[in-house]
């Protein structure tokens, strides 16, 4: 019982790699491409994930930049504030007058010239 | 036997696994199914609330400018604070910390912060200072958003006439009202998603609706003359003890009005004020004239052909009966022009020169000159005055409306009437804004002089001007509004107000002084009204100083000098060298 179970094992063996020398072609053709078709997938999440990265760095560059436009903004707010301040007639009235000695010519004082 | 019974084991283990991996997987897809299907929308709303922000891109309000381009009006972003309640740990010690740089009592801040809402404003608009003050606390629950501030640097210069806006920065009074819809603009948003430190991300890139700036306005306000007319307005308020006072400059020949002050000032920075300092009197106030309305009657007679200048009238010594009534002079008089009815103020002889016009004719005129109508400018609540029909006068009407009492009119419509004397006889519709403008400069609109009517004829408004001229002559009620090198055409004017229960007068009065200069060649109209003065209370006394000093400011200002200043230089290019200067000709330098 035994000789013919082992007998049958290796008939089994013999065939089975007399079937895979008859497929070795064909085997390393479907390996190649199923490494190629891996590797191509691998490298499309990379760049799919290269892709997020980027726009997560970029969105935080923009970020950036707009908190940087917010305080140049509020630089230049607070500039044209302190230059209308400057710029009130009352104030410059005053340093003309007090600071500067000046005053508002009378009529008699003003010589327009022509030529 | 045993092997197969080992096998049947195995093989029921294998299966019994599988179902339960099966078991398994059908409960996982069932899960993904309810995720992904039923509560999809759902879950990508929450993920979206949770992720997703939309922040408001306020609109600026466009930028007033005065007639130079000088910036009157502009918007800022300024932080708002805010809270939300439930967030903050330690609510009393975060109103102990935050009182002091917000200027709120502490308890105000602690029932602001107690409250049971999930959001509540601490302070809006708070300065950048206390912002960053605030921000150093860093209290949880705390947070800021920016919202336009409405800033105008000049303080109470223009304030009335400028008006202001209210917290949610919509237009409440004056420019800012009346061109809300132009200038307000319109609010944008973007989309921003956060990461989990809060940083803001745009992985879907920028979703952004912009917000519309207003549209910015130029006035044909001067800052300079505003400044020179607030200013001289005010000081003649406090030399006369006065309650409040008015003034107006426009350019006669085109309407536009230079300035516009209301004494006290107001400052539009404040927001609403009690009382009504804020209301631009000017326009939203009448007062009876006096007889700065003479010139009206005098004009109407001469466009009809009823007197001449030198027509002489008898003014009975300073009392006359009229219509049951006895009209008085402040100064007796015998017989006087009608030049001289305008140079001392003559109440009787303007009374019978009414009298002659007759009152059907000299009302239409008072509406030709436009009164008893809105002038149409560009500002809210302006009021039209009340000049009683002609049908209701009765004979003492005639007179005392011809020196100006039984009639009201507002500070405007006396520019814009004394402007049509000065132009040659035409009213111009006053105006105030200039041009409307988008942010890159491009016009949307822009006015132009508008002629309304002509009322009377070039010739009998330049023989007015030459009566109106004789007032700041010698003798003459307006000398002090004279102006050293030009010639001034005005008048004075001191009406008594009504007495406070509506009858008859009381002893306050308004005093006021109209007039323009150059007068050969007017380049501007000037109204000071001065209301309560004390003391001395002659619009002669009070007013004409004032338009006087305004006057030789402005004129200054403008370069207008009179001849007698103009020299010509021979322009040889050695000119530097030449001592021997020639008099010319002109007014300009």
């Amino acid at each position: 019982m035994i000789e013919v179970i082992t007998e049958r094992f290796i008939h089994t063996n013999i065939l089975a790699r007399q079937r895979v020398k008859q497929k070795t072609p064909d085997s390393l053709a479907c390996g190649v491409v199923a490494i190629s078709l891996g590797i191509a997938l691998v490298l499309c999440f990379l760049l799919f994930f290269w892709i997020r990265i980027y726009i997560l760095q970029t969105g935080y560059q923009i970020s950036g930049a707009r908190a940087l436009q917010e305080r140049f903004t509020q630089e230049n707010d607070a500039l044209r504030v302190e230059r209308s301040a400057l710029m009130t007639s009352s104030r410059i009235e005053n340093i003309a007058r007090n600071e500067l000695g000046m005053i508002t010519p009378k009529t008699k004082q003003v010589i327009v010239l022509e030529w | 036997m045993v092997k197969l019974k080992i096998r049947y084991e195995i093989i029921k283990n294998i299966r019994l696994v599988g179902i339960l991996f099966f078991m398994l997987l059908a409960v996982i897809g069932a899960r993904a199914y309810t995720l992904q299907i039923i509560q999809s929308e759902w879950l990508t709303q929450k993920l979206n609330d949770q992720v997703t922000k939309k922040e408001l891109l306020s609109s600026r309000r466009g930028t007033i400018y005065d007639r130079n381009r000088v910036e009157f009006a502009f918007s800022l972003d300024v932080d708002s604070l805010y809270a939300r309640p439930r967030l903050i740990q330690n609510k009393k010690d975060a109103a102990q910390k935050m009182c002091s740089i917000l200027g709120i009592s502490r308890d105000k801040i602690l029932s602001i912060i107690q409250s049971q809402q999930s959001f509540v404003w601490v302070k809006r608009k708070i300065t950048p200072e206390q912002s960053e003050k605030i921000k150093d606390l860093k209290i949880s629950g705390l947070g800021f958003t920016k919202e336009a501030q409405r800033f105008y640097p000049h303080k109470e210069l223009a304030g009335q006439l400028l008006g202001f806006v209210g917290v949610d920065s919509q237009g409440l009074e004056g420019v800012e009202r009346e061109f809300d819809k132009q200038i307000r603009g319109t609010s944008g948003y973007l989309l921003v998603n956060r990461d989990a430190l809060g940083r803001d991300l745009f992985p879907e890139g920028i979703k952004k609706v912009d917000s519309l700036r207003g549209y910015n306005l130029v006035l044909t306000i001067d800052k300079n003359i505003q400044y020179i007319v607030e200013k001289e307005l005010q000081a003649a308020v406090t030399a006369a003890r006065a309650r409040s006072g008015l003034a107006v400059v426009i350019d006669p020949r085109t309407g536009e009005i230079l300035a516009s002050a209301v004494a006290p000032a107001f400052n539009p920075n404040q927001g609403s004020a009690p009382g009504d300092i804020w209301k631009n009197r000017a326009i939203t106030d009448v007062f009876e004239p006096g007889s700065t309305f003479k010139p009206f009657v005098v004009g109407s007679a001469l466009e009809e052909g009823v007197v001449k200048p030198e027509d002489i009238y008898d003014c009975e010594n300073g009392s006359y009966h009229m219509g049951g009534k006895i009209i008085h002079d402040a100064h007796p008089h015998g017989l006087l022009s009608v030049t001289e009815v305008i140079k001392y103020s003559s109440n009787i002889g303007a009374s019978k020169i009414a009298q002659h016009l007759g009152r059907e004719r000299f009302y239409n005129y008072i509406c030709k000159f436009g009164f008893s109508r809105e002038t149409g400018i560009e500002l809210p609540g302006e009021v039209s005055g009340y000049i009683p029909h002609a049908s209701q006068w009765r004979e003492i009407n005639l007179g005392t409306i011809s020196f100006g009492q039984g009639v009201s009119v507002t500070a405007l419509q006396m520019a814009s009437a004394y402007s049509a004397i000065a132009n040659g006889g035409l009213l111009m519709r006053p105006y105030l804004v200039k041009k409307i403008q988008e942010e890159n400069g491009t016009v949307i609109q822009e006015a132009a002089p508008t002629i309304i009517r002509r009322v009377i004829s070039d010739q009998s408004a330049r023989l007015l001007r030459e009566m109106l001229k004789t007032v700041t002559e010698d003798g003459g009620t307006g000398q002090k509004a004279c102006v050293e090198g030009f010639e001034v055409a005005g008048k004075t004017g001191t009406a008594q107000k009504i007495a406070a229960n509506g009858k008859g007068y009381s002893d306050k009065c308004v005093s006021s002084f109209v007039g323009f200069i150059p007068a050969q060649d007017p380049k501007l109209t000037i109204v000071v009204v001065i209301d309560e003065p004390k003391g001395v209370t002659y619009g002669g006394v009070v007013a004409a100083p004032a338009f006087s000093k305004m006057a030789q400011q402005i004129l200054c200002y403008q370069r207008i000098y009179p001849e007698s200043s103009l020299q010509r230089i021979n322009p040889d290019p050695g000119w530097r060298e030449t001592k021997d200067l020639a008099p010319g000709k002109g007014t300009k330098g």
